[in-house]
């Protein structure tokens, strides 16, 4: 863990991920329909009913894919970052960790516009085009993090010959 | 250098986290009966990657 905090590149991902995945929870919070499971936990509190109130003055300011779309892209994003942050690297040993949940996110859109109606006695939720974009952008700039960060390291090696 | 244990073990409890806040944004009976079954087939996973790892 502390070397995980050690390098700078490191803790910037740390911090970015853990703000993308407090501002997707507050977008859900604000906007969403209270019969999501994550009001059973936080429908309780009061500051949920005035995140709520106060989102209402903006709701139709706001386009769809913000509330809609926009928070799963950030959640697959903060997931991805937290994994390259731990890992560093896309090898045999993490790739099933980089490939996990892009898997997951993909897969269920998938599914839902494949059965086109919930394939669960629940709704489990409806195929978005939307989605399918937001998880596409989060890929994309996990890759182009990773080929940064990479781009770097072999530049730091390259200095680091030229010095021995 | 993290070890590689300790690197899955903290990429096993991220994902799952992530898993269970993914099962909040959906509308369905319990949400423990999704959190349990993905969190049985990540351990699942973790100890058969454990074993093939001790075992070469």
């Amino acid at each position: 863990m502390r070397e995980i905090l050690k390098s700078k590149a490191r803790r910037i991902e740390l911090m970015m991920a853990l703000f993308l995945f407090i501002l997707e929870g507050i977008i859900y919070l604000t906007f969403r329909s209270t019969e999501l499971n994550m009001f059973r936990l936080y429908g309780r509190y009061d500051w949920v009913d005035s995140l709520r109130i106060y989102g209402e003055s903006y709701s139709d300011l706001l386009p769809y894919w913000t509330k809609y779309s926009l928070p799963d892209g950030l959640w697959l994003f903060s997931y991805l970052l937290l994994i390259d942050a731990i890992w560093n690297r896309f090898d045999r040993s993490s790739f099933i960790w980089y490939l996990l949940m892009p898997a997951v996110a993909f897969g269920s859109e998938l599914l839902q516009f494949v059965m086109k109606e919930s394939f669960t006695p629940w709704n489990t939720g409806t195929y978005d085009t939307m989605d399918v974009v937001c998880y596409t952008f989060a890929v994309v700039f996990i890759v182009m993090i990773y080929i940064f960060k990479f781009r770097i390291r072999e530049k730091l090696a390259t200095n680091a010959e030229k010095i021995y | 250098m993290l070890k590689k244990y300790i690197k899955t073990i903290l990429s096993f409890i991220l994902t799952v986290v992530y898993l269970v806040s993914a099962c909040g944004s959906i509308e369905g009976p319990e949400i423990w009966l999704y959190a349990g079954v993905i969190c049985l087939s990540l351990i699942g996973y973790a100890c058969l990657s454990f074993y093939y790892d001790t075992k070469k």
